[in-house]
């Protein structure tokens, strides 16, 4: 426990300035079927404290290297102050298409749009 | 323990990042539209500049744009609201009509008249109908807005109702310290929030200080949809009434026919258990939307995390003010603020389980004005763009980073939200904090009658100080978004 929140302020400390990833930055953002579904999830469960994926309420995600793990268990049993998400919030399944979708954004770079990638 | 030793780390940890937009000096530059990003395809360019507290747009039948500027602005700073013809072309103004009880929040046009929401400090509020000579008559009156949000809207639906939204009085229930930190408690010291249909009430209450006697060294206790210092009893019935706050009502206009007969004319409740809703807009399916500012982390019960909302309206629904946040109840862990308890349920029976929001915005990031596509030739026909004004942190709750002060793009059938005119730099804020020619802090978005064109009404700068907020005056902004 203490080695996990030891990482987690380390990256909320040093990661906290935005990468942004939204479309005026990076153009059209393409999909897949998995992705679309998480994205659905990640506007439903993530997005209010942070706002596409950018610092907010919370810290920013989309300028993170945050191993699958490591997602799933903040989720499942956040540190600081994100709020818990149990199975019937988010299922095991919807969390895979969660993390996918996390994992998609921080794949496109700016001004690069992903269609061309 | 964890959660004091996590709050004190990252106190610790993050000083310099726990800043909101208005936390700054306004340094920004002239205006300059290519500091705002946009979609491929799409363009910004200004239209007018240096408008007092502008807060909507219109358009009369020939499609010349029309601006009402507020006449005030949180922090008490006080000047004439006004509705100002515009000139497409140059941005010259002239003004149209001028008023006496500020702010007017909104306006629309229909069938030669204009609608003005009129939210008033200082008599209830109303919404007048000013003609083109800019005579003026209120055909709504006796509105609740002489608190924390006012009387926001209009529009006219396709069933030619005249639809407006009235705020709440508080920020989630109780009047309290930060009712008179925003300056009307002292005004209206009776003034409280009234549900639109009967509620029980649980009997919790909130201790304070007794800030309008200081005489008085005793605490005293406040309940829900009462005057401060006036408890709730269990299972004490607040009758409901119309019109009401937290609600979108609804008045018939009268016809073309018999235009000049009468009013003010008869409220309906159209729907209810909103918190500020600002923004109202219907699809090009007809059905309405309805953007909700969520609750803030301020005042004797504060809620954490409460992001801002839009809702897809049904008629005769609860949306679940002031128990709820976007369909979750807010006895939950989840809405805890740090240094606060949580907070406690506050109606005995809610009026129906709420239902989920259809998106769910950034928190603090004051998801105000909106309108939906209905062109093609514009593109996201069914989208709704939503202007946000961005964080007024500290003051509503602390922030990493700016939040809002942008156009968003929302798909309501997805709940996805994209941002759509954005200031072009490396992390977000309002040109202010930036340094840019860019966004201050959005208020309204308005396509034209053709549906071509979006107009985006920038309210100027604010900047939030140790005393809470301090706005700029003659900073306000028209921009448009056109696609290529």
């Amino acid at each position: 426990m203490s080695k996990s929140f030891v990482v987690l302020l380390g990256l909320l400390a040093f990661g906290a300035c935005d990468q942004r990833r939204s479309e005026p930055f990076v153009g059209e953002r393409i999909f897949t079927e998995q992705e679309l579904r998480g994205e659905v999830l990640f506007f439903r469960h993530c997005n209010e404290c942070h706002p596409q994926g950018e610092s907010g309420l919370g810290p920013s995600l989309n300028d993170k290297i945050l191993p699958d793990f490591f997602v799933k268990n903040q989720v499942r049993n956040p540190l600081a102050l994100m709020p818990e998400f149990e199975e019937d919030i988010i299922s095991d399944a919807e969390l895979e298409d969660l993390v996918e979708y996390t994992k998609a954004v921080k794949r496109q770079d700016a001004k690069t749009p992903a269609a061309e990638e | 323990m964890l959660r004091l030793l996590t709050l004190a780390s990252l106190a610790l940890l993050l000083p310099s990042c726990i800043k909101g937009g208005g936390q700054t000096s306004p340094t920004r530059d002239g205006p300059d539209p290519s500091d705002i990003a946009l979609p491929e395809g799409y363009r910004i360019e200004l239209v007018a500049d240096g408008l007092n507290f502008p807060v909507g747009i219109t358009f009369d039948d020939t499609g010349i744009p029309y601006v009402v500027e507020s006449g005030y602005s949180y922090g008490e700073v006080f000047a004439t609201p006004r509705v100002l013809r515009l000139d497409p072309a140059t941005g010259d103004r002239s003004v149209v009509a001028e008023g006496a009880h500020p702010p007017w929040n909104g306006i629309t046009h229909h069938r030669g008249h204009f609608y003005v929401s009129e939210g008033s400090q200082d008599k209830p509020g109303a919404i007048v109908e000013i003609d083109l000579t800019g005579e003026m008559r209120e055909v709504v009156s006796g509105l609740p807005s002489q608190g924390d949000h006012h009387t926001n809207g209009p529009i006219v639906g396709p069933d030619g109702f005249l639809y407006f939204g009235q705020g709440t009085a508080t920020n989630s229930g109780i009047v309290g310290e930060d009712n008179l930190m925003m300056g009307w408690l002292p005004r209206a010291p009776a003034f409280h929030d009234i549900p639109c249909r009967d509620v029980t009430l649980t009997g919790v209450n909130y201790e304070s200080d007794d800030f309008l006697n200081s005489n008085n060294r005793e605490k005293v206790s406040t309940g829900p949809y009462l005057p401060f210092g006036t408890a709730a009893t269990p299972g004490q019935v607040i009758a409901g009434q119309v019109p009401c706050t937290g609600a979108v009502m609804r008045v018939q206009l009268p016809s073309a026919a018999s235009h000049t007969a009468g009013g003010p004319f008869p409220v309906e409740l159209y729907a209810w258990g909103f918190r500020n809703p600002f923004g109202l807009a219907f699809a090009p399916d007809g059905s309405l939307y309805v953007s909700d500012n969520g609750y803030d982390e301020r005042g004797e019960r504060p809620v954490f995390g409460s992001g801002d909302l839009l809702w897809k309206v049904e008629q005769g629904r609860w949306y679940g003010w002031p128990d709820y946040s976007g369909g979750r109840p807010l006895e939950n862990q989840r809405f805890r603020p740090p240094l606060a308890e949580l907070p406690k349920t506050l109606l005995q029976n809610p009026p129906e389980a709420p239902p989920l929001a259809a998106a769910y915005l950034a928190v603090h990031s004051s998801s105000n004005g909106m309108d939906i596509s209905r062109s093609e030739a514009f593109g996201h026909v069914g989208h709704a763009f939503i202007a946000q004004f961005g964080d007024m942190s500290p003051g509503v709750g602390n922030v990493v980073q700016p939040v809002g002060f942008k156009v968003v793009r929302v798909d309501p059938a997805r709940g996805v939200v994209s941002d759509f005119a954005v200031n072009d730099s490396k992390a977000n804020g309002p040109a202010s904090y930036l340094n840019s020619g860019g966004l201050e802090r959005p208020v309204a978005a308005r396509f034209s009658p053709d549906g071509n064109t979006l107009y985006v009404v920038d309210f100027g700068v604010m900047t939030i100080g140790n005393d809470g907020p301090e706005p700029r005056q003659n900073t306000g902004r028209i921009w448009r978004i056109i696609h290529e």
